[in-house]
């Protein structure tokens, strides 16, 4: 115990006394832990995000022009660019199949600052589980319904008015005849939702002046939107639970971007996306599918920067390895006077291990601080990122891991160091040295 | 003379690729005694301090040292025993640089398993006349300064023997008589025996005992 002591004692001041070294050690060792923990964290948590939008929405149908990675990522996630228009026509052929649940009809295409309008019963509350923070649904056109990081981003509250723009980037020709005003502002969910701005499909359609009185379609029963001011599909109120007025059928009344679609069983999706993909007019996508995939290659993105991560911290021990190792030969004279003071071969031994470890745990541990930072950064700089809902305040049990790699890397890193000096032949040494 | 020795040799021989670095058939150190240890370049004084302060194992014959023999213990033990009861002083080796003069009395302490004692260590500077600079890294020691600090080092843990490696080679004239006259005033302060090797002429005077080593 009394070596142990003396050993650390000897370890911190020799540290202390090559601070600048040291430092530069740490950071080295701190940049590839950081590295190897923002990936894991990303990764771990967008694939969270990923499986949660993807969870509730079991089929996406849009048309043929459009692939179903697009469909997904414009549709569920709100991350692409919205595909080509859907004809009226399926909503209406879709809400009459047995194998399904429910239909949701989305209109993509404006946005405010960064943040998607979505035109959409408020059906598609209860898809993401959404409850209202404030206010209530809309009941009339012009009126939103906003999300929890959208309100927070934009600074919008109940009563707030505000102007859509045509596309995604900011800047796009601002609808400035049709201001909206908010009615309602969304709990956080941790999905899509979080981020969306939305409205009815009416004021979508008004806005771009798309006329959506009579449906084309003879087969359905139209809703005559223009005398009516609350059409039926916005008057719902938000139930928090899946098409909870499913016994009306709704009546579309112009294009819309594409069907968000519940159906009944698993075995029910699959045959209603067969047959949907065999016609000449649909395409259909399953979210959970293309999460898989998509994740499945953001994987391979993450692997190689994982490798990337390891390499760095590698470099970081090989550099605490070369001049620990280089430092013995000038250290040797200290290493005989300490033996010769009657420290022993466990004492020297224990002095250098004892460097590698402080250094090790140093920069292991600001390297986890640094990821977690860098993520956090991420998610409050970039909208993308916010969008895979990013947070540099969740842990991961796999740190545990990094944490114990970046420990180990240093320490043997330390470790030929620590033999040389276990092994140096005092009396020699100290006859060369005088 | 009935009392044991504080220092004993008998029938030492070290070899090292085939030559024979030193010879020694009997050799005797009492208590409180002074001797030193002269001879050319190449003649095994270096050699022999080792030996002597369990550096290094001779390939024949015994060192006892305050009654242990010291063939007979461990290596652990060895430096242990060592730290206890040795203070060495070499010719430049002084301190650990990444300590203060301060921090490296009490190290000296720590490694001799003995308790903390600040007012040792000051008393102990105020001798060597270092104490303004017990706070000073070795860097910024003067070559005297840095000998006297570590002859500081070397008795602070008040050892039975104190063993000098050509402690004055380094050093000028003044210095270096300096020097001697600590180590001697600080063996007799302690009670230590001291042995100093060495093939500077200039302190041969200031000893009774001489043991001569003749080039191998």
């Amino acid at each position: 115990m009394r070596g142990l002591g003396i050993a650390f004692g000897l370890t911190l001041a020799s540290l202390r006394a090559r601070a600048l070294s040291t430092g530069l050690y740490v950071l080295i060792l701190a940049l590839g832990v950081a590295a190897a923990t923002a990936l894991l964290l990303f990764s771990a948590q967008s694939e969270r995000r990923l499986e949660r939008d993807a969870r509730s929405i079991d089929v996406v149908v849009g048309t043929k022009a459009s692939s179903p990675l697009q469909l997904v990522m414009a549709g569920v996630f709100h991350v692409d660019t919205a595909p080509a228009n859907i004809p009226a026509r399926a909503e209406a052929a879709l809400r009459a199949d047995p194998r399904v649940k429910g239909v949701v009809p989305i209109a993509l295409g404006d946005s405010v600052d960064g943040y998607r309008i979505v035109g959409a019963p408020d059906t598609i509350l209860g898809l993401y589980g959404a409850r209202f923070a404030a206010g209530a649904g809309y009941t009339a056109a012009f009126q939103a319904v906003v999300g929890a990081d959208a309100a927070r981003g934009l600074g919008l509250t109940v009563g707030s008015r505000f102007v859509g723009a045509h596309g995604m980037a900011s800047g796009g020709h601002a609808h400035g005849d049709h201001p909206y005003t908010v009615v309602g502002v969304l709990a956080p969910t941790g999905s899509a939702v979080d981020r969306l701005v939305l409205t009815s499909l009416e004021s979508v359609w008004d806005v771009h002046g798309i006329a959506h009185g009579p449906s084309p379609t003879p087969e359905v029963v139209h809703d005559h939107h223009e005398e009516n001011e609350t059409p039926s599909a916005a008057a719902a109120p938000a139930q928090g639970r899946l098409f909870a007025n499913r016994g009306r059928i709704e009546a579309p009344r112009a294009d819309v971007t594409m069907l968000l679609v519940t159906v009944r069983s698993p075995i029910g999706a699959e045959s209603l996306m067969r047959d949907l993909n065999a016609g000449p007019d649909y395409l259909a996508a399953r979210p959970a599918s293309e999460a898989v995939r998509l994740y499945r290659l953001m994987g391979l993105g993450g692997q190689v920067l994982q490798v990337f991560a390891f390499i760095l911290i590698g470099a970081a021990a090989a550099s605490v390895f070369t001049t620990l190792y280089a430092a013995l030969r000038e250290r040797r004279g200290e290493i005989a006077l300490l033996r010769a003071m009657g420290a022993t071969r466990g004492t020297v031994f224990g002095v250098l291990m004892g460097q590698g470890l402080v250094i090790a745990a140093a920069g292991t541990v600001l390297g986890l601080l640094l990821g977690h930072g860098l993520i956090e950064g991420l998610a409050m700089t970039s909208a993308q990122a916010a969008g895979f809902g990013l947070s540099g305040f969740l842990a991961h049990p796999g740190e545990v891991l990094i944490a114990l790699g970046g420990v180990l890397a240093g320490t043997l890193a330390a470790l030929p160091a620590a033999i040389g000096a276990y092994r140096t032949d005092i009396a020699r040494t100290l006859a060369e040295a005088g | 003379m009935t009392e044991v020795p504080l220092i004993a040799v008998d029938s030492l021989t070290v070899r090292a690729g085939g030559r024979t670095l030193v010879s020694l058939p009997t050799w005797r150190l009492g208590e409180g005694e002074a001797a030193l240890l002269i001879g050319p370049s190449g003649s095994g004084k270096t050699t022999l301090l080792h030996v002597l302060a369990g550096l290094l194992a001779p390939s024949e014959g015994q060192v006892i040292v305050a009654g242990q023999v010291l063939g007979a213990l461990r290596a652990a033990q060895l430096d242990r025993f060592r730290g206890a009861h040795f203070g060495i002083v070499f010719q430049t080796l002084r301190l650990v640089r990444a300590l203060t003069v301060e921090q490296n009395l009490a190290l000296a302490l720590a490694l001799a398993g003995k308790p903390k004692a600040p007012a040792r260590i000051a008393e102990t500077l105020a001798r060597v006349n270092l104490s303004h600079l017990a706070k000073a890294r070795p860097e910024r020691l003067s070559v005297g300064e840095g000998q006297r600090a570590a002859i500081a080092r070397a008795v602070v843990t008040q050892p039975r023997v104190i063993l000098a490696d050509e402690p004055t080679s380094a050093l000028d004239d003044a210095n270096a008589e300096a020097a001697v006259a600590l180590l001697q005033a600080e063996a007799q302060a302690c009670g230590a025996g001291l042995v100093i090797a060495t093939h500077d002429g200039r302190i041969k005077p200031r000893f009774r005992s001489v043991l001569e080593l003749r080039a191998a």
